[in-house]
């Protein structure tokens, strides 16, 4: 173990893993159908690359595992034996060892050693088989030989057997057993198996007695055509069968078009030491999210360096003339003194966008994960999802980016459980087996928006304005919008798993993921089509730490409230306001009522104020609800640096953060879904919310 | 052929308001699974698999089994998953695992290799 890494040893272990990305993504695009030799060759490179930093520092087990992973793919290099879906699988889960191999020698910490075991096992016994087709590939026959000799040696040497067994589907009637068959072969040398299932019709539709499977197997040893033909002479007539011997064109079982999903090789069975699916998807999906969270470092465009330093210079200059004004100064020189302070804020300005621009990755950073993500979910559930991807290019803010994961993978998890239907269930409700997830990303001005759209079951409004009913969280005379039902599914009420309403989310649950995104300054929205559709649309900030705010002021304290939350501001009426006795006051708003949270009532200050027609209602959005925050005065709009609460204090419930503003003292910056919580815990007249609909 | 449904355990997942009950039933296999079989056990794991049974089928006795019955488990195997649970092999005897392995099934239907051999001369 490294206990003390040294800048050598990082950039080793940063350039390493920055490889490893570059193979898996290589890997997940592999075209199984052709042969990539550059994608090989890249790979390739990329292991030895590794081996020989590990050789350097002394990293015995790092460099012992791509030695392994060396052997596998020179083969893959020669073109002796073509990549296929075991290959694949096990050259991904060894680019996953070598990562934590390298993260294990990084935090001194232990490695999950039967895991390694498994993967080094899975690739000796691919390894091997691979050898032996080679070798079997490699036989000799000296060219002065005469055909009757070469003849005879096809009879005596090892020759290898390429056998396409397509049985008609009354084979089982007549009596005939590919078992038998196949041990029958197997009697005669090694035998590779290959199933394949395309015509294998759903359960219901299965004929007990028809056959529905065909077979593309590979018979290697000293076995000559006849002595194949003699086993399969009793089903000449009841089947389509092809023997070929292959010569130096030996490729992999894989390499015809036969080859799909649910082709299986008998002798790769042997590797059984594997982490159970689950295992493997939850560890997967574990990674996923680690894999952003662990990102220490990242790489910056020069362009982007280049761009710094121009503005940098250009700050200088600026700080240099208005020195000179300073040293002589006079009142003749104060349009100068002027001008140079403009022009510092102006290149403060610049320089800010910069620098913002530096942290700026491009969503696609986290998106290049999620086929895999998707790819194991849909192998777990039994469905099939045509992923894509729009927009994959947009940039964002490193910190915005970080703290997405976790509310997109869940968001992705929840439309690939609940969303999208099996490939049976899709066919009879007509529509095509694969279902479609798409993932469109944009910008709008200042913001990101993002949508998760799945083509699945939808929200049944019914049963969910059925179950909010029973819970109280609506009441029974209720009129509310199609999307004002949809959005309950955030309330906390909705995230634990509900069958009824056909929509869950395991884990943190929907009131989470809504809070994941508002802490960052976001919205979220869902729109959905029973039967058809469902949308979520994430709306956030581009730059997390610097967002716009409106400064207000309540009893005499400043609060910052995102600008994007903000609905509209306006002057009370105080004649419109209604008193509803146990549900506090509300305002018309757009042929809604929406409650009307006194803020200095929450804070517990006291109110410079308690007469509403003196002071403003800010019409915020909270989670698909409106809520009206009466404040005394809006200050100003202002860009804002915002500074964690809880990793500079502690969480404070209704407070997302705090922020400098241009008065030079510190103000909190407001947590809308947050205070609409609070408030409905405090002992203040409750809050009627009006769900954006009509309860009244 | 013995067929033979053993006593039912059943398995309770229970939700905030649905409760699916999700019963187990142990098919015994016997010492020969052949097409004979076939008309008998399909319509028994079509039900099954309507009435979300989970089956675990008890392959310790198998001494012989031909690859029509081997396809009717495998289809309803991979049946299972798609409804999403597993359709699970109790005990294998090795002429079970060898002719799911000759077959090319084994890995697809989950079956335990702990004791599998390469098929080889």
């Amino acid at each position: 173990m490294v206990n003390n890494i040294t800048p050598l040893q990082d950039a080793f272990f940063q350039q390493s893993l920055e490889g490893l990305e570059a193979s898996e993504q290589v890997l997940l695009r592999f075209d199984l159908t052709g042969s990539d030799e550059e994608a090989i060759n890249s790979i390739s490179q990329i292991t030895h690359s590794i081996k020989a930093g590990a050789e350097e520092f002394e990293l015995s087990a790092i460099t012992d595992f791509t030695h392994l992973i060396a052997s596998l793919l020179a083969p893959l290099r020669t073109g002796e034996v073509k990549i296929t879906a075991d290959l694949k699988k096990t050259l991904l889960a060894s680019v996953d060892v070598v990562k934590a191999l390298l993260s294990a020698v990084q935090n001194n910490t232990a490695v999950n050693q039967p895991q390694v075991d498994a993967v080094k096992e899975q690739i000796r016994v691919i390894d091997k088989m691979s050898q032996k087709l080679v070798e079997a590939t490699h036989i000799e026959i000296p060219v002065e030989q005469t055909l009757g000799e070469l003849a005879k040696a096809a009879l005596t040497e090892l020759a290898v057997w390429d056998i396409k067994f397509n049985p008609d589907s009354g084979i089982f009637k007549r009596e005939h057993d590919p078992v038998q068959i196949f041990q029958d072969l197997s009697m005669l040398g090694e035998l590779t198996v290959v199933v394949n299932d395309k015509e294998l019709p759903l359960f219901s539709d299965l004929e007990p007695d028809a056959c529905y499977l065909s077979w593309h197997l590979r018979l290697s040893g000293k076995i000559n055509e006849q002595e194949i033909n003699k086993i399969f002479g009793q089903v000449r007539d009841d089947c389509e069968l092809s023997i070929e011997q292959l010569d130096s064109n030996l490729n992999d079982i894989h390499d015809d078009d036969e080859a799909g999903e649910n082709v299986q090789i008998v002798v790769s069975e042997r590797v059984k030491s594997h982490p159970e699916p689950d295992q493997q998807k939850t560890e997967r999906q574990h990674k996923y999210q680690a894999k952003i969270d662990t990102v220490t470092s990242m790489q910056v465009e020069t362009n982007k360096i280049d761009a710094l330093m121009n503005l940098l210079g250009e700050l200088v200059m600026t700080q240099s003339m208005l020195s000179q004004v300073s040293d002589n100064f006079s009142l003749d020189s104060l349009s100068t003194l002027t001008d140079g302070l403009e022009q510092l804020e102006r290149d403060t300005r610049s320089m800010q966008g910069a620098i913002m621009q530096i942290r700026m990755l491009p969503i696609s950073s986290i998106f290049s994960q999620l086929p895999m993500l998707v790819d194991d979910l849909c192998q777990q559930l039994g469905k099939k999802v045509n992923l894509k991807f729009s927009g994959e290019h947009t940039e964002i803010d490193k910190t915005v980016l970080e703290k997405l994961v976790n509310p997109l993978v869940h968001l992705i998890r929840d439309a690939l459980e609940h969303g999208l239907e099996t490939p049976e269930a899709r066919r009879l409700v007509g529509k095509v087996e694969t279902g479609t997830l798409d993932i469109i990303t944009d910008t709008q001005g200042e913001n990101i928006i993002i949508e998760i759209s799945d083509d699945g079951v939808g929200i049944d409004n019914d049963k969910v304005l059925r179950k909010a009913m029973r819970q109280g969280l609506v009441s029974d005379e209720a009129l509310l919008s199609p999307e004002a039902i949809q959005n309950l599914i955030f309330r906390p009420e909705f995230s634990e798993l509900d069958r009824d309403s056909g929509f869950a989310c395991r884990g943190i649950g929907t009131d989470s993921i809504s809070e994941s995104i508002a802490e960052m300054g976001g919205s979220i929205k869902v729109s959905s089509v029973l039967g058809s559709r469902t949308t979520f649309t994430l709306r956030l900030p581009i730059a997390h730490a610097i967002i716009d705010g409106q400064i207000v002021n309540v009893a005499g304290q400043d609060y910052i409230l995102p600008l994007i939350a903000i609905i509209e501001s306006l002057e009370i009426e105080p004649a419109l306001v209604k008193r509803v006795s146990e549900k506090g006051e509300l305002y018309p708003f757009q042929g809604d009522y929406v409650p009307i949270l006194r803020l200095y009532q929450l804070f517990n200050l006291p109110p410079t104020t308690t007469q509403l027609e003196q002071g403003l209602l800010v019409i915020v959005d909270a989670d698909g609800q409106k809520v009206g925050l009466f404040v005394d005065e809006l200050i100003a709009h202002q860009q804002v640096v915002i500074k964690s609460l809880e990793q500079n204090y502690r969480k404070v419930a209704g407070f997302s953060g705090a922020a400098m503003t241009g008065k030079g003292v510190v103000a909190l910056m407001l947590d809308i879904s947050g205070l609409v919580k609070l408030y409905k815990n405090s002992s203040l007249p409750g809050v009627a919310m009006s769900e954006g609909g009509r309860e009244m | 052929m013995a067929l033979k449904i053993l006593p039912q355990e059943t398995v309770s997942v229970i939700s905030e308001e649905v409760s699916i009950r999700m019963k187990t039933e142990v098919i015994a296999c016997g010492d020969t699974l052949d097409i004979t079989d076939m008309n008998a056990l399909y319509p028994q794991l079509l039900t099954a698999l309507l009435e979300q049974k989970q089956l675990v089928f008890d392959c310790s006795e198998v001494e012989r089994i031909d690859a029509s019955a081997l396809q009717m488990l495998y289809a309803f195997s991979k049946a299972s998953s798609l409804h999403g649970y597993k359709a699970s092999w109790d005990n294998p005897s090795q002429s079970f695992i060898n002719s799911a392995q000759l077959l090319g099934v084994a890995t697809e239907m989950g079956i335990s290799v702990s004791n599998g051999i390469e098929v080889q001369a």
